[in-house]
Order: structure tokens, then C-alpha cells, then sequence
């Protein structure tokens, strides 16, 4: 096994490390420090982030979560497609109008069982 | 490319079916609050459709065997294999559906399964488990794995007011990602090692390269760890812990579709792989497997002694049968791989027999859940209880039913292949696996009961067919090999 191909990726972790260990001292050593409270307060848009038990979070955040994934990993999907869509001719059009047909059916179906609506 | 379609026409019509039952019952449901199951006409028009499908597909494959071979650029194979296990996971599937029209329905209904999707599922999953069979690339393997467990999973958690439901979903979701996060590791490094994920530019490469290559590292690893993924997903000895509990958590219905579905889906796969791309490598696997199926068939038989729930016990028998299964594949010659076939074949219908009348009695409103509820089934219905104890002798393998047959075939061949150590030791194992069989047998026969058991309407038919098959197994045990073989000629 060829284990000279490894090479540049040893050079690339220890220049990573390298360089991120040098950014982090030279700012520790050299940085000016004046700590108040509310600079040291994380900087969040209305949540306190850090709470001693976990208080009652909606369940319907997680749902309209999960059903942002599920357009944004079909966009993802979309995007090499177009880049694509002249070389893959036809069938892979098609393919594609295909499963965007049954993502709508999936799109009906979440709509019709009130996934959508927040009340 | 369109004629193509008809390769795979049984899922095409069953994903078509199933996002219709989805989208209409989406509107009854809307129309009316109390979630009403897809109305009987309506599943019945689906079984006819699936019938006219599935029968144009079973012709041009097997009969004319027009489309031999593979389709869609070598991902599908169609050959009379994938037949062959889409038929039987048809069989082994289809009363458990959980449709309205199903003997089982009822079973489904007081397990807690209320949500009109689970039928809808339960399709999803036979869709899955055909792609599996017919899968001829890495890629589609992985997608296929997944697209039968995902809903499984979703089943599996669907009794809503059931804890140990859910428990047993996160933990069958949970094993079962990782078995396929193995099979996707596996198939990354065989990628590798060949720079192609098809199964048959592998045979071809394995096949003329010289015998060094075996000895290549990414090619063992890959291999390796896609035997590990498949044996996760099929309980066999070290990995096998995760079923008992999912198998507890779940209803009977439940375990009646995941104890026979996906684990022969993957066993055609595993048929596959052993016979096409990865033959030159059975020899260097060969004692792995062997000591790890005689592992689960030993632990299967001793586990089982002292299980009082009877999906428990199930799982255990299922771990001692997969491993029965596994046995004549890793022999690696073609009479292995019929034999291997054959004893599926009897397993899943003694399975089917005996989950017909477990899911058909109920006690007290409930579902049958310990043993000891089938106390007193001689006394109230004697016929249920001489055709489970037939299914249940089957599994033991007492001589003139099926199991015993499909046993002694194990055993030649293992014989035959000169392993004399492993057949004393599985067959010490099938002994003490009688032990356990036995006791079910006594509490339907001789134990008295203190609450009365009732039943459904209970499919008898089905259940006279299974017992018969099994009964009069010798009579036709030599046209359903040279069936097998016949169908494995053209893989």
C-alpha cells in the first residue's frame, strides 16, 4: 500500500493545527482583556441558551423541522440536477418530475392532516 | 427503458397503490374525525390489481423469460431467484397486512393500532423487501435496507398507548441503522478495492484475477463488514440481543410481518452475493460463518428454555432457525443453496401457521401475550390446536412433518461437505430445542385454564393448507427442490 499518497494530508493536519494553535496564543498572549457581564453574556435572540433543567419545548418545532429537512434535502437534490440536466437527457428529467410528484403527494397528505397548521 | 418498467411492475404497483390509499385516506380521514381504515371494496380492488401485476411479472420472468437477466443499467436483476423470494415474501407478507379485508384485522385493532396508515406501511415494507430480492448494486441494496426498515420502524411505534411500543421501535430504529451504516461502510470499501458498487462486474474481476487478490485488505474489510450489517439485521449468535426486546415490545401482527419479511428478503441477498460476486471469497468466510451459526443455533435452543412470553420465545427460535438457514450458504456449493431456500421456505410457513392461530385467539379482550395463555385452546378449539401443534412439531423437526425433512437436508449437507463436529454439536442443540416446543405444546393440551379463551373469525383454509404442506411434506419435497434449483440455473 502506497503510503507516501497520505503525505499532503499529514502536511495539511499538522499546518491546520499549526496555524489554528498560533492564532489561538498569539490572541491569548497579546489581546487586551476587560470581562463584564454583559459582554460575557452570549450574544441570542431572546432564549436565555443556558437553563438548569430543560423547560417544555413544543412539540411542533421538531415537526415543522423535520418537514423543513425534508423540502431542503429536495432542494439539495434539485441543484445538481439543473446543473446537470443537459447531459442526463430525457430519463433524467423525468426521474426528477417523478419524484417531485410524489414529494407533492407527500406535500397533500402533510397538508390534509394538519401538519401545517400551527392551532 | 419502458419495457424495462416490468421488471419491477410489483412495487411499481404497490407504491402506486399505496400513495393512493394514502392520499384517499387522508380525505376520509379529514371528513370524519375517527380515523376509518380504507373501506373493504377498495382494498380488495387493490389486491386484484396487485394480483394482475404480480401475475404479468411471475409470466414474463418466469414463464417466457423475456427479460432475463438485469435492467436499469444492471441495478435490478430479474431472474427467476428474485422470483422465487418475491413469492415467498408475498406469502409470508400477505395476512398480515393489516387491511380491512385480512382475518387479521381484528388482532390489529386490539393490539392498539389504530392509524389507517399501517396498512399503507406494511406496503411500503413488501416494496422495500422486493427491491432487496431484486437488488443487483451496493447502492440499491442500501436504499432498499432502508426503505423496508423505515417503516418498520414506524409500525413498530404505532401502538400509541403502548410504553413498550416505543421502546422497542428506538431500539429496533437504533440496530437497525447500524446494520445499514455496516452494509453502506462495507460497500464503500468493496467500492474501493473495484471503483464500481455492481454486483456483476465483481463476479467477473473475482473470477479472473489471480488468487493474491484475495488477499488484498480493503477487499476482506468491505467484505467483512457487509456480512456483519446483514448478520445485525438477521439476528445471528453476536448479534442477535437486539430482537428479543423489539420482538416483546411489538404486537403478535407486528412480529408475524418483521420475524419473516425482512429477514428473507436478506437472505436472498445474502444467496445472491455468496453465489454471484463474492463465490471466490466463500472459502476464505466460510469458518466464520459456520461457527457463528452453530453459535445461534445453540444459543438459540438453550436461551429459549426458560422464556415465558411467547414472542420472546419466538425470537430465540428464530435466532436457532437463522442459523439452520445460514448453515448450507456457507457450505458455498449449489445443493447448499437450494437446501438453504427450502428450509426457509418450510420455517416461514410453520411461522405462518402458528402466528394465524396465536393472532386469532384473544383472552379477555386481550392480545395473546405469556405462554400460559394458550391454556385450555384443546378444550375450547381442538381443530386450531392439532393444526398449531402441527406447525409446532414442524419447527422441533419431528420426523414425518416438514422440519424434520428440511433438518436431515441440513445435516447431509454438512456432512456431505465433511464438517462432522459442527452437525454432533446443532444437532445436540435441535434436541434441547424440542424441550421448548414441548412446553407450548403442553400448555395447549394438558394445562387448565382460568379465564376463557375466545376467537376471530380465523382463516382455516389457510391454516388446513399450511398443515397439510407440512404434514405431507415428503410427497412433493422433490418437485419444490427442483423448483429451487431450476429457479437458481439462471442467477
Amino acid at each position: 500500500m502506497a503510503i507516501d499518497n497520505y503525505l499532503p494530508i499529514l502536511l495539511f493536519i499538522a499546518i491546520a493545527t499549526g496555524l489554528a494553535c498560533t492564532m489561538l496564543a498569539v490572541s491569548w498572549l497579546r489581546g487586551k482583556r476587560n470581562p463584564y457581564d454583559n459582554k460575557n453574556a452570549p450574544y441570542e435572540c431572546g432564549f436565555d441558551p443556558v437553563t438548569k433543567e430543560p423547560g417544555k419545548f413544543d412539540i411542533r418545532f421538531y415537526l415543522v423541522g423535520i418537514l423543513f429537512v425534508i423540502f431542503d434535502v429536495e432542494i439539495a437534490f434539485l441543484f445538481p440536477w439543473a446543473v446537470s440536466l443537459g447531459k442526463i437527457g430525457a430519463a433524467g428529467f423525468f426521474s426528477m418530475v417523478l419524484f417531485l410528484a410524489i414529494l407533492t403527494f407527500g406535500f397533500i397528505y402533510e397538508w390534509m392532516k394538519g401538519a401545517l397548521d400551527w392551532e | 427503458m419502458i419495457f424495462n418498467l416490468l421488471t419491477i411492475l410489483p412495487e411499481l404497483s404497490l407504491v402506486l397503490a399505496s400513495i393512493f390509499m394514502l392520499i384517499v385516506g387522508v380525505f376520509k380521514e379529514k371528513k370524519q374525525k375517527n380515523a376509518k381504515p380504507v373501506s373493504r371494496a377498495f382494498s380488495l380492488g387493490i389486491y386484484i390489481a396487485f394480483g394482475i401485476f404480480f401475475f404479468a411479472y411471475f409470466y414474463e420472468i418466469w414463464v417466457s423469460h423475456k427479460f432475463h437477466g438485469f435492467s436499469f443499467d444492471g441495478l435490478i436483476a430479474s431472474d427467476r431467484m428474485t422470483v422465487i423470494g418475491k413469492v415467498l415474501v408475498l406469502i409470508a407478507a400477505s395476512l398480515w397486512i393489516g387491511l380491512k379485508t385480512n382475518s387479521t384485522h381484528a388482532a390489529v385493532l386490539r393490539a392498539g393500532i389504530k392509524v389507517y396508515e399501517y396498512p399503507i406501511l406494511s406496503l411500503m415494507v413488501l416494496v422495500g423487501a422486493f427491491l432487496t430480492i431484486a437488488s443487483n448494486d451496493f447502492l440499491i441494496l442500501f436504499l432498499a435496507l432502508e426503505l423496508q426498515a423505515l417503516p418498520l420502524y414506524i409500525m413498530i411505534t404505532s401502538r400509541h398507548e403502548s410504553q413498550h411500543s416505543s421502546e422497542a421501535g428506538i431500539k429496533y430504529f437504533i440496530f437497525g441503522s447500524i446494520a445499514t451504516a455496516f452494509v453502506l461502510f462495507g460497500a464503500a470499501f468493496l467500492y474501493g478495492y473495484a471503483g464500481t458498487t455492481n454486483f456483476s462486474p465483481f463476479a467477473n474481476l473475482l473470477f479472473f484475477t489471480s488468487e493474491s487478490v484475495y488477499e488484498n485488505m480493503w477487499l476482506d474489510i468491505g467484505f467483512l463488514f457487509l456480512m456483519m450489517g446483514l448478520m445485525i439485521k438477521l439476528a445471528v449468535f453476536p448479534f442477535h440481543s437486539w430482537s428479543f426486546d423489539v420482538y416483546e415490545g411489538s404486537a403478535n401482527v407486528q412480529v408475524a410481518f418483521l420475524i419473516t419479511v425482512p429477514k428473507i428478503s436478506i437472505v436472498f441477498v445474502l444467496i445472491r452475493l455468496m453465489y454471484g460476486p463474492f463465490a471466490q471469497l466463500v472459502p476464505m468466510i466460510q469458518p466464520y460463518i459456520l461457527w457463528l451459526c452453530v453459535a445461534s443455533i445453540v444459543w438459540g435452543a438453550v436461551g429459549a428454555i426458560k422464556q415465558q412470553n411467547i414472542r420472546r420465545l419466538l425470537a430465540y427460535a428464530s435466532v436457532h432457525n437463522i442459523g439452520f438457514i445460514l448453515l448450507p450458504i456457507s457450505i458455498g456449493s449449489f445443493e447448499g443453496l437450494q437446501i438453504s431456500i427450502e428450509y426457509l421456505t418450510v420455517y416461514t410457513l410453520s411461522l405462518i401457521g402458528f402466528f394465524i392461530g396465536v393472532t386469532s385467539l384473544h383472552k379477555d379482550g386481550m392480545n395473546i401475550d405469556k405462554i400460559s395463555d394458550l391454556r385450555g385452546l384443546w378444550e375450547h378449539y381442538p381443530k386450531i390446536a392439532i393444526l398449531m401443534t402441527i406447525c409446532l412439531f414442524s419447527f422441533a423437526g419431528i420426523p414425518p412433518l416438514a422440519g424434520f425433512w428440511v433438518k436431515l437436508h441440513v445435516f447431509r449437507e454438512l456432512i456431505k461437505a465433511g464438517m462432522i463436529w459442527p452437525t454432533i454439536i446443532i444437532a445436540f442443540a435441535s434436541i434441547v430445542a424440542v424441550f421448548y416446543y414441548l412446553v407450548v405444546i403442553r400448555n395447549i393440551f394438558f394445562e387448565k385454564s382460568e379465564s376463557k379463551l375466545s376467537k376471530d373469525t380465523i382463516r382455516f383454509d389457510i391454516l388446513m393448507i399450511i398443515g397439510s404442506i407440512l404434514a405431507l411434506y415428503p410427497l412433493y419435497q422433490e418437485s419444490l427442490l427442483r423448483i429451487i434449483e431450476y429457479s437458481l440455473y439462471t442467477v
